[in-house]
């Protein structure tokens, strides 16, 4: 009776299930929210004093620049990507070829128009803005120096650019995705416009409006080549707007308010805790700096000439405790900083040669050295703020512990940087500028006459090592060169010691999505970035 | 009869010194601040005694430990003893502005007598100089010449001392002008003393009311200014202890560990409140129309 019953019926009971269907069918899937649309506000802590690119190296310029501009290749970001590791990704050029020799890069230019701003007025990029771009740059520009090892580029058509080398030169493509290598149409080196008022570009929106101390205005550009990876149109947001407000307490307050999206520019984690407990859904985005303290010891200063007190003095620094305590986070140093997580030695490796205090040691090396009593020196620490001074403090009491005196005396940063140019100093601790390559590091610290060269280091078997990494194409093959070399300098050199690389905050508020921060100004993952509602 | 004279003298400025003190000692604000000073420059002179810890030795055990029996005012960030180091640093705090009250009266007195005393062309240029200096607040001018200098005791002492000179060279000005005017100075210069032998008989003992009292006020003002420049980065180095570096550095743990702003901040301002009330107290005690 029943089972006739429910044969009569079957529809019936098959009506849950069809209406389930139809829901699944009918209802648009979470993940379809559309990302297109809103308005997203960041602080950048000072104006641009113009919008030349070529003029100058200030964030202020270059990070509203990247917001209307492209480079030649971008660098690719993501969640699985480091806040200072570069991938290269495509930009201006689709794809690229380099030769075995790596003496000829050839580049394809991607079928791109500029911004519809007259007197460009939306044409299509052609290869012909690349050489003019860095023929200008070449001639002038502050980056001049990215393009040193370049011999000559040509443009063989309109959507090919060769680059040829005068030696091999492994971070050419890292040069040309440089925070400061914009590429401009050729109308802003004939005299075709200002660029110092006016900025054309083929970046994912449109300067609109500047007004200094008021607000940096962009729109959305629709002819923006950019797609996400299911072939959704870039950007997703449709205005931006940059506050320039340079009161840190301004800034705070104006995150708290929700006035700004996007905290750009350094913040400490007690003020972090602060910004918690007033904006409770607040994103705490934390990255490892692109910087890091750095410990100078002179060899003019006698102890200091002695590779086993430099190898006593870094047994004695309880680093990691002064990560934890005085930085609340980040990374232990190396001769390449944490940042670069791709081309710095493994973490584990840097806390056993660096992060592995040892007094006993330290003081045996020391009364190897001659000086079993330890010694007295002037610790010249440059003034970089509360939390840098404490590192020093901490090192001074780990070098008390093996009987070195370390005498702090605190100095302006500018006033720091020259005398550590001209050698006048006995121990000095910095914060060194950012890098985005090992190569940087090694050029900038160990070749003679190197701008951070400050204790005049001229080792003809690193400077060896140091020029072969950078003609190694194979990307493996550098890797291990570039290991090879801090082990080396771990070994043999001491100095400076790398110290820490601070934690870096990068808050967003609750709703923004797909926020990436990148080592590289321009704000290159904000295309990606969208309002969930 | 010039023997008796010359032996009657010491007697009655200590007489009127005494007088002085007794005065404040009967006035019950001046009272109770001269025994919160003497308490505070006990604690600071015999630190060495009465701290239990070395100020610059971290205990890295003890990270922002609350005040404890082991630890009375708790530790800082780095596990230093904050009672050690209110102890240290008011040490530094008093040193400072006792040599800064030192050197302001000899240097600021002398100026300003030369000043009033002569007047004419010799009271134009040092008063251009003095109105020059005053343009400028004490605490810019403070800032401006330790950030040049550089951080250190010696370098805020130089710093605070410039400052607060004008301010003494004016006021000792002022009453040098009205006690030249006096009969017994005219007398002595008809027997013939020299402007000096005047200025030192005459002028520093009826000047030296209003120096205490001026005196006291600028040893709180220099306590305060040293916290000041300290707390601004271009004071007392690290890693030693200075009340306003303590108060710098302790900002940043206020929510945290707000005993780092408490003790330093209560420290200062006993310190500076007893001077100034000591001050008011001697100014009302020297003040003819209260006698």
């Amino acid at each position: 009776m029943l089972k006739r019953l429910l044969a009569r019926y079957a529809f019936v009971t098959a009506l849950p299930a069809l209406a389930i269907a139809a829901a699944m069918v009918v209802a648009p899937p979470a993940m379809a929210q559309e990302k297109h649309g809103g308005k997203v506000v960041i602080n950048v802590h000072a104006d641009a004093p113009n919008f030349d690119p070529l003029a100058s190296t200030e964030f202020a310029v270059h990070s509203r620049l990247g917001l209307a501009m492209n480079r030649l290749v971008e660098w690719k970001t993501g969640d699985d990507i480091g806040y200072g590791q570069f991938v290269a990704k495509p930009g201006l050029a689709e794809s690229w070829e380099i030769s075995e020799d790596g003496l000829t890069y050839t580049f394809k230019i991607r079928d791109a128009v500029w911004q519809d701003i007259a007197p460009v007025s939306g044409r299509a990029v052609t290869a012909a803005d690349v050489v003019a771009t860095y023929d200008a740059i070449i001639a002038g520009g502050v980056q001049k120096g990215l393009l040193s090892t370049v011999d000559a580029i040509t443009a063989p058509d309109d959507k090919t650019v060769v680059i040829t080398l005068k030696r091999p030169n492994v971070v050419l493509l890292q040069n040309l995705a440089h925070q400061n290598m914009w590429i401009l149409p050729t109308e802003a080196f004939d005299g075709g416009y200002d660029r110092n008022v006016t900025v054309i570009g083929t970046g994912p929106w449109i300067l609109t409006g500047d007004e200094a101390g008021v607000a940096t205005h962009y729109v959305r550009n629709e002819n923006y080549f950019g797609k996400d990876e299911n072939g959704e149109q870039l950007p997703y947001v449709d205005e931006v707007e940059i506050l320039p407000i340079k009161d840190l307490n301004a800034r705070i307050m104006a995150f708290r308010s929700g006035q700004v999206d996007i905290w750009f520019g350094p913040l400490n984690l007690t003020q972090m805790e602060g910004l918690k407990q007033a904006v409770p859904d607040i994103q705490d985005v934390q990255t490892t700096a692109n910087t890091q303290s750095e410990l100078y010891l002179n060899p003019g200063f006698e102890p200091f000439a002695s590779l086993e007190v430099r190898q006593a003095m870094n047994l004695a620094l309880d680093r990691m405790g002064l990560g934890e305590v005085v930085r609340g986070g980040g990374g232990i140093g190396g001769v390449v900083g944490p940042a670069l997580n791709a081309q710095t030695l493994p973490e584990e490796e840097r806390i056993a040669l660096y992060g592995t205090p040892d007094h006993e040691k330290a003081k045996a090396l020391l009364a190897e050295a001659g000086y079993p009593e330890g010694f007295s020196f002037e610790f010249t620490v440059l003034n970089y703020g509360e939390e840098f001074v404490r590192e020093a403090e901490w090192i001074q009491q780990d070098l008390a512990e093996i009987g070195v005196t370390a005498e702090i005396k605190m100095i302006d940063p500018v006033a720091g940087q020259a005398m550590g140019k001209e050698g006048d100093f006995q121990a000095m601790f910095l914060m060194m500028s950012p890098f985005a390559e090992a190569d940087e590091y090694f050029t900038s610290h160990y070749l003679p006459g190197a701008v951070r060269n400050y204790t005049g280091i001229n080792d003809p078997t690193l400077t060896a090592m140091i020029e072969e990494q950078q003609g190694i194409v194979d990307v493996a093959k550098r890797q291990e060169k570039i290991w090879e070399i801090q082990r080396y300098v771990y070994q043999n050199i001491q100095n400076p010691l790398p110290i820490w690389a601070a934690v870096l905050l990068h808050p967003a508020q609750g709703d923004i999505r797909g926020w990436n921060p990148m080592i590289t100004q321009g704000f290159p993952s904000l295309s990606e970035v969208w309002i969930e509602r | 009869m010039t023997s008796l004279i010359q032996e009657a003298a010491p007697a009655r400025r200590t007489n009127r010194t005494l007088a002085i003190f007794k005065a404040l000692v009967r006035d019950p604000i001046g009272c109770t601040a001269l025994v919160i000073l003497a308490i505070v420059l006990a604690l600071a002179i015999f630190a060495p005694l009465v701290a239990q810890f070395d100020p610059l030795v971290q205990n890295r055990r003890a990270i922002l430990q609350p005040p404890s029996l082991t630890h009375w005012f708790g530790t800082d960030d780095i596990g230093r003893d904050v009672f050690s180091r209110v102890l240290y640093g008011t040490q530094v705090s008093l040193l400072v502005g006792l040599m800064v009250v030192i050197i302001t009266m000899v240097i600021g007195g002398l100026i300003g007598m030369i000043s009033g005393y002569f007047g004419g062309w010799v009271d134009v240029i040092i008063q251009r100089i003095v109105e020059a200096l005053d343009v400028l607040p004490s605490l810019v001018l403070s800032l401006f010449i330790a950030a040049m200098l550089g951080p250190s005791v010696r370098n805020v002492i130089i710093a605070v001392t410039l400052a607060q000179i004008p301010r003494f060279v004016r006021v000792v000005r002022s009453e040098t002008m009205k006690i030249r005017n006096n009969d017994f100075i005219a007398a002595s210069r008809v027997i013939g003393a020299s402007p000096l032998r005047i200025m030192l008989t005459h002028g520093v003992p009826n000047l030296m009311p209003t120096m205490l009292v001026l005196g006291s006020l600028v040893f709180g003002i220099a306590i305060m200014t040293e916290a000041a420049l300290s707390f601004l980065g271009v004071g007392t180095p690290p890693p030693n202890p200075s009340l306003g570096t303590m108060l710098s550095q302790g900002t940043r743990f206020i929510g945290q560990a707000p005993w780092l702003i408490v003790f330093p901040g209560l420290m200062l301002t006993i310190s500076v409140l007893a001077l100034n009330l000591i001050g008011d107290a001697l100014r009302d005690v020297l003040d003819p129309r209260n006698r």
